[in-house]
């Protein structure tokens, strides 16, 4: 091959190799968010409620057993799995169910997600079951939200008022 | 198994379709596809020194991280945004030689039997490739470092090991502590790059003369090339990370950043089982299925007088030279590690006991043979190929398993000899042949600046040349001994070089074949004394 076709040959090969490092170091766009879309993300830590009530142990119950283990209330280790559901404009969008984990399933969860939701003023209404228990009611919050485009609507939870936070 | 020979057969042509028009265009000294491994080292020596420089700027701080990168990029963009582009695009680039590596190297079915380490811990480095970029990213804290560091968190809280754990960090934007990302910084600078260097010493350890730099015409080509796309195409940052938002339209580098979309698409458990999978499976491979090799080469001390000829030139460091145990009143003997010996066979080559006409009433052995073809074994076979030529200009051409096919040529005036390697010829062989009845002797190896077994092509190569022990007889006549690179595909190219070089052989004068003299004789142990 004569010297100046070796020359332009070899700038061929190296713009071919550059080719894909041109084109992929940035493209093709990766659209995480439509323009047009806010971010629900969940993020807090809640412990479920024992799935089992604590009862006291009878005299006989407790007879049967050794000394040192004689405790007289027991309580199960094991929570209830979180239920978590998420009403946009009364439109249910979201609901999971977070078991608790641990091998004993006993600790709390730490309910981490995330999906889209159309910008402008939204609805919310959040339920959360975390008993097993007929008698223990749901907790439910509900407020209105200006979700802005590209806006990250960070939902928490503030364990002492027990209500959830939109950010 | 017929489907994986195929499969190696396939891509192997495809990639010498190529590297023959890169021959062509570089020259085979500066042929790429011949220095993948070469050119992934020197583009990490890009990444380091351009890192070094930019290092000087950057403020590992959260508050202050993107504006240094920012200062970087446009205020001292003649020097520092050069310096980032090529950081990154280096980076680029090295994964990209990395994959056109380990396709060369899979296609060569160079990964199986005792070349399985270097592939094997090839497949991990890779890995730690893609998270010394990724961890890079991060640090720019633009919109695209925030997407990396909250998919990360996930990635990581997924694992049942400690739940959000890492995502709590980047819930709001109090909560990114200078500590946290002055972590980040560490690990990218420091922590990786350690490993990384402890990864590409494991990876080439059980090769020998190993290249950590390409040819010369080769580095400054590939860095002018960079440089060039560097000033066209600088390395931008996304807008600020801003925790209170989502970003919506990234430019990732999806070299290093392909497993993000991955996971939004899939979810963790995906993003962590593909990876995984692909990697397990990658560096199965060598066992899918097991090659089994030739025995390895055995040391036979009473022919060996401790030169390290055969050390010096095996290509896998499996031969190494210790103190003598024989008794013998040579300091060293050779000893070879089975593990890393392939059974090329350049080992015998370079002995110079390995020499046809020693011992040549009795049983010819050698200082280091080859179970599967002694030296013994080979003498006869040239004698016997030779004894079955007809004709005025019977040649021999010896070829190797891995270069042309050159048993296609064979005829009632050329016999041909097949070796594991071409570098297993011992040049006194050559004068064998003609003495033996061959008016010439041609050698086929791979193409040149590729074999192989890395380096055995070279070694015949300057073994003819008389640059490397041992030497070509200085009484063997060049003119009927010469050496052709015809790989695979260079069939035809091999049948016109035999034909070329039988013309030649019409204008030389006839051949004695007569055994070697007294004279003769002294002279050749001068030469091998020397």
């Amino acid at each position: 091959m004569p010297k100046i076709a070796q020359y332009l040959f070899q700038a061929a090969a190296y713009a071919l190799f550059c080719l894909p490092i041109w084109y992929l170091s940035s493209e093709p766009p990766y659209t995480y968010l439509q323009p047009d879309q806010a971010e629900v993300r969940l993020a807090f830590n809640h412990a479920g409620q024992p799935l089992e009530a604590c009862h006291d142990r009878s005299r006989a119950e407790l007879d049967k057993l050794p000394p040192n283990m004689r405790k007289a209330r027991v309580c199960g280790r094991e929570r209830f799995p979180l239920e978590v559901q998420i009403a946009v404009d009364g439109q249910e969008i979201y609901r999971r169910v977070f078991t608790p984990p641990g091998l004993h399933k006993d600790g709390a969860v730490f309910v981490h997600d995330k999906f889209p939701i159309a910008s402008g003023d939204r609805r919310f209404l959040i339920r959360m079951k975390e008993s097993p228990r007929a008698e223990d009611v749901p907790l439910v919050y509900e407020t209105t939200i200006p979700a802005k485009p590209g806006r990250t609507l960070l939902v928490g939870f503030d364990p002492v008022k027990r209500n959830f936070t939109i950010q | 198994m017929d489907v994986l020979k195929a499969i190696h057969r396939a891509g192997h042509s495809a990639y010498l379709m190529m590297e023959e028009r890169f021959n062509q265009g570089f020259g085979n000294a500066w042929n790429p596809f011949y220095h993948l491994g070469s050119l992934t080292f020197y583009f990490f020596w890009i990444v380091l020194v351009s890192g070094l420089y930019i290092f000087i700027f950057f403020e590992t701080s959260v508050g202050q991280a993107y504006q240094s990168v920012e200062y970087i990029t446009h205020q001292q963009w003649w020097l520092a945004g050069v310096m980032r582009s090529l950081h990154r695009y280096a980076s680029d680039a090295a994964v990209l030689s990395i994959f056109l590596h380990m396709g060369r190297e899979f296609f060569r079915d160079r990964y199986r039997g005792v070349r399985w380490f270097s592939w094997f811990t090839g497949v991990p480095t890779l890995w730690l490739t893609v998270i010394l970029g990724i961890t890079g990213y991060w640090l720019v804290w633009d919109q695209m470092a925030q997407y990396i560091a909250l998919a990360t968190a996930e990635l990581v809280d997924w694992l049942p090991i400690a739940p959000g754990a890492m995502t709590k960090n980047f819930l709001g934007d109090g909560q990114l502590s200078d500590r946290f990302f002055t972590l980040m910084a560490f690990l990218h600078l420091l922590a990786f790059p350690v490993m990384m260097v402890f990864a590409l010493w494991l990876h080439v350890s059980r090769i020998s003369s190993v290249d950590f730099l390409p040819p010369k015409g080769l580095a400054v080509g590939s860095l002018a090339a960079l440089t060039l796309l560097s000033l066209l195409k600088p390395a931008l940052s996304h807008g600020p990370a801003d925790l209170q938002n989502s970003p919506t339209v990234l430019h990732l580098d999806w070299f290093y950043l392909n497993i993000y979309p991955l996971m939004d698409k899939y979810g963790p458990l995906w993003a962590w089982v593909i990876p995984i999978g692909l990697t397990l499976f990658f560096m199965a491979l060598p066992w899918l299925p097991p090659r089994k090799e030739e025995p390895e080469a055995k040391v036979h001390l009473p022919d060996c007088n401790g030169c390290g000829q055969c050390a010096k030139d095996c290509p896998f460091g499996a031969v190494s030279m210790r103190p003598r145990t024989d008794g013998a009143k040579f300091t060293f003997e050779p000893v070879v590690d089975p593990t890393l010996c392939t059974a090329c066979g350049i080992c015998t080559g370079s002995c110079v006991s390995s020499n046809p006409y020693r011992q040549a009433d009795g049983q010819l052995s050698t200082g280091i043979d080859m179970p599967a073809l002694p030296v013994e074994a080979l003498r006869q076979q040239v004698k016997s190929l030779l004894h079955g030529l007809a004709g005025p200009r019977k040649t021999l051409l010896i070829g190797c398993r891995h270069g042309a096919e050159a048993q296609q040529l064979a005829s009632p005036e050329i016999a041909v000899l097949i070796l594991p390697c071409s570098g297993m010829v011992p040049p006194s062989f050559l004068d064998f042949a003609l003495r033996q009845g061959a008016d010439g002797v041609m050698t086929t190896a791979c193409r040149d600046g590729d074999c192989y077994y890395r380096m055995g092509n070279t070694v015949l190569m300057e073994r003819l040349a008389r640059q490397r022990k041992p030497f070509l007889l200085r009484r063997t006549p060049d003119e009927r001994v010469v050496m052709v690179h015809a790989s695979r595909h260079d069939l035809n190219d091999l049948r016109q070089e035999v034909d070329r070089f039988r013309q030649r052989l019409d204008g030389l004068p006839a051949l004695a074949h007569q055994a070697p003299r007294g004279p003769e004789i002294e002279e050749e142990k001068e030469e091998a004394h020397a």
